[in-house]
């Protein structure tokens, strides 16, 4: 079957179509993230800390709500037919979907990563905290990675709405798990940025995680034979 | 004005025969001349809204009754004034005969009672048929 | 001459519905109306073409190339609408039109401009807001503007008022001045596909009754009413398709009438009264009634 697509001029079309779809809201989101951010820096720990676990709601919420605007909605709105009625395989509609979606989803992470690095240097947040954030921050990229790919592949809603929550009950454990890394418990709360090989294989290991699930997704939708 | 013909999907009588009749009312009334080019057949499907079959059925009996000529590439034309009139009048008679053979069908007539009929009704110069025919004549086709 | 679709022997299962054995061919520059009840297969038929589904056995070709594989080149010169296609509701007529137009380089804005008048659409205006007929005549700009080969259309006048339909088939009239174009349409308006087929395909139960050229299709059938006493031997008559009874009178539909079924009444000693021709509606009510045609 074949990988790849027909035309990239086609998936570029596709992806720009889901971009204009959802601009309006991911411009909302960004606003909240930017005031998230601004809470963080505020200096006082109680709001930096309230600001903190709003950006990573909204990290977390972005990721599933553009998924499920696009992907989900797509289906209920059905917009399907319509898109599947233009030249294009079911091979471009996976890359058109799994693009659009990450580039709608790094936007926002980026921008407000960027943001997070900056506050960190410039304000009283101790400089250590940067990997514990750094692991977080790819974790909340890693689910919403296997979200999206779970959301292509899957028809059912109901699926979807389980692997949403199950990967969102993971990051609760998560973060647990890697305050307890050595060099997080040592560095964090100092000025002196720490990697430690552990944590680097760990976030090595998220990137590998995330090609792994775009492949894994991608083979079984090149299985199918036909869109319906 | 143009390529349109007044066609009613709603008539009782079948899309082809309502365009067999306008077409023929457009000659006698002297508003398609000799000569003149008839619009192509998709042209006047398109304009009336019918399908392309049903102007060809329509077109193919015009040329059988010979009102109108249809010359390999170039279209259909109304036939010359002196073959038009006679046209017409056959293309009138032709209906009479389908409209007789109809009516003989649904009597039971054979085809030799039908030409005995019609042999004695030449030789005695008068119709024999009874009137009630007459009204069932346009029932069918 | 060029076939623009090609149905040989295809078959397609679903749990519940098979479509089962179809043969089917339209020549370039005809209308093929395709007629069943909901639930024919119509619906199937039509996503066949598209190569959104593949069938399970048999060809389906467009333009001579095989589908879904030739899906990419075929779906270029197709236009495809069907009921439960809708358009992204948060996004405006105008937004649309510019996604087909970077699609497809066939995109003809002066005809789009032309239809935009004649269908009384606002470009501006989000289609959440649009009313049912305005969004099916917002989907069929979509398609004309283009110029396709083929259309495709599923129920193109389902729910449209009189008014909207009369617009509707205005603008595929325009389609059938063009001798390389085809449409294969599928109703439930009996009277429409009465009008602008060219070849009437009949589906009932997966299977396709009869696929005939108009004209033909409805001078086989009659409505005949006599008089007279039962005979058993009436049943046999060939193509007989309904008879119903009400002494002294009997009523006969056939699908095979010719030169013979009157003499063939008349030896059984029935009178006939009157020879009618028959409407594609009342066809399609008395075959699905039997479950059988032609």
């Amino acid at each position: 079957m074949n990988w790849l697509t027909s035309d990239l001029r086609t998936v570029r079309t596709l992806v720009l179509k889901d971009w204009q779809v959802y601009q309006k809201q991911l411009a909302g989101f960004v606003a909240g993230m930017l005031l998230a951010l601004g809470l963080i820096g505020s200096g006082s720990p109680l709001v930096a800390a309230a600001g903190a676990l709003l950006l990573l709601v909204l990290l977390l919420v972005v990721g599933s709500y553009a998924i499920s605007a696009s992907i989900i909605a797509e289906r209920k709105q059905q917009t399907g037919p319509f898109v599947m009625s233009l030249p294009v395989t079911p091979m471009d509609l996976f890359w058109g979907k799994l693009i659009a979606n990450l580039v709608i989803y790094l936007v926002p992470f980026l921008l407000v990563g960027g943001g997070l690095v900056m506050l960190v240097q410039t304000t009283p947040l101790p400089d250590g905290t940067l990997p514990w954030l750094t692991a977080i921050f790819v974790f909340t990229l890693l689910v919403f990675c296997i979200f999206l790919c779970v959301a292509i592949v899957v028809d059912s809603e109901g699926w979807n709405v389980f692997a949403m929550l199950a990967l969102m009950t993971l990051v609760g454990p998560y973060i647990y798990w890697i305050s307890q890394f050595d060099t997080v418990i040592r560095y964090r709360a100092t000025d002196v940025v720490v990697w430690g090989k552990p944590l680097l294989a760990l976030l090595g290991g998220e990137f590998v995680l995330m090609v792994v699930a775009i492949l894994i997704a991608g083979w079984l939708h090149a299985r199918k034979r036909s869109f319906l | 004005m143009g390529a349109e013909l007044l066609l009613s999907p709603h008539s009782s009588q079948p899309m082809y025969a309502q365009i067999i009749e306008q077409v023929v009312a457009k000659v006698m009334a002297g508003e398609w001349e000799e000569g003149r080019l008839l619009p192509s057949i998709r042209e006047l499907a398109a304009a009336s809204k019918v399908s392309v079959i049903t102007v060809k059925r329509a077109y193919l009996e015009l040329e059988r009754a010979g009102v109108i000529v249809t010359r390999q590439g170039k279209g259909s034309f109304v036939a010359a004034a002196l073959d038009a009139t006679r046209a017409l009048a056959t293309a009138e008679f032709d209906a009479q005969l389908r409209g007789l053979l109809d009516a003989a069908g649904k009597l039971g007539l054979s085809p030799r009672d039908v030409v005995a009929r019609v042999e004695q009704a030449l030789t005695s110069g008068r119709d024999t048929a009874p009137t009630f025919l007459d009204s069932n004549a346009r029932n069918t086709e | 001459m060029i076939t623009a679709i090609s149905l040989q022997g295809v078959t397609k299962q679903y749990d519940t519905f098979a479509l089962q054995d179809v043969d089917l061919s339209l020549p370039e520059g005809q209308v093929m109306g395709l007629i069943g009840i909901n639930g024919a297969g119509k619906s199937t038929l039509l996503r066949l073409l598209m190569g959104l589904i593949r069938a399970d056995r048999g060809e389906v070709r467009v333009f001579g190339q095989a589908l879904p594989d030739a899906q990419v080149a075929v779906k270029r010169d197709i236009g495809y609408a069907s009921d439960d296609m809708r358009l992204y509701p948060g996004q405006s007529l105008r937004w649309h039109m510019d996604l087909i137009r970077r699609v497809y380089p066939s995109w003809d804005e002066a005809y789009a401009a032309h239809l935009i008048q004649r269908f009384q659409l606002r470009p501006a205006q989000t289609l959440g807001g649009f009313s049912h007929g305005q969004r099916v005549k917002a989907l069929l700009l979509l398609l004309l503007a283009r110029h396709p080969r083929l259309l495709l259309l599923d129920e193109p006048t389902t729910g449209l008022d009189p008014v909207a339909r009369g617009e509707v088939l205005d603008a595929l009239g325009d389609v059938l001045r063009d001798e390389r174009r085809s449409i294969l349409f599928s109703s439930h308006n009996t009277a429409e596909v009465e009008q602008i087929a060219d070849v009437i395909t009949f589906l009932h139960e997966g299977r396709v009754l009869a696929s005939r050229d108009k004209e033909a299709f409805l001078d086989d059938w009659r409505r005949v009413l006599c008089r007279g006493n039962w005979d058993d031997a009436i049943n046999a008559l060939p193509g007989l398709a309904s008879v119903r009874c009400s002494p002294p009178l009997i009523e006969l539909k056939t699908s095979a009438f010719d030169h013979s079924t009157l003499p063939t009444l008349q030896a059984l000693g029935l009178t006939v009264d009157s020879v009618e021709a028959m409407s594609l509606e009342d066809i399609f009510i008395t075959t699905v009634g039997k479950g059988k045609a032609q």
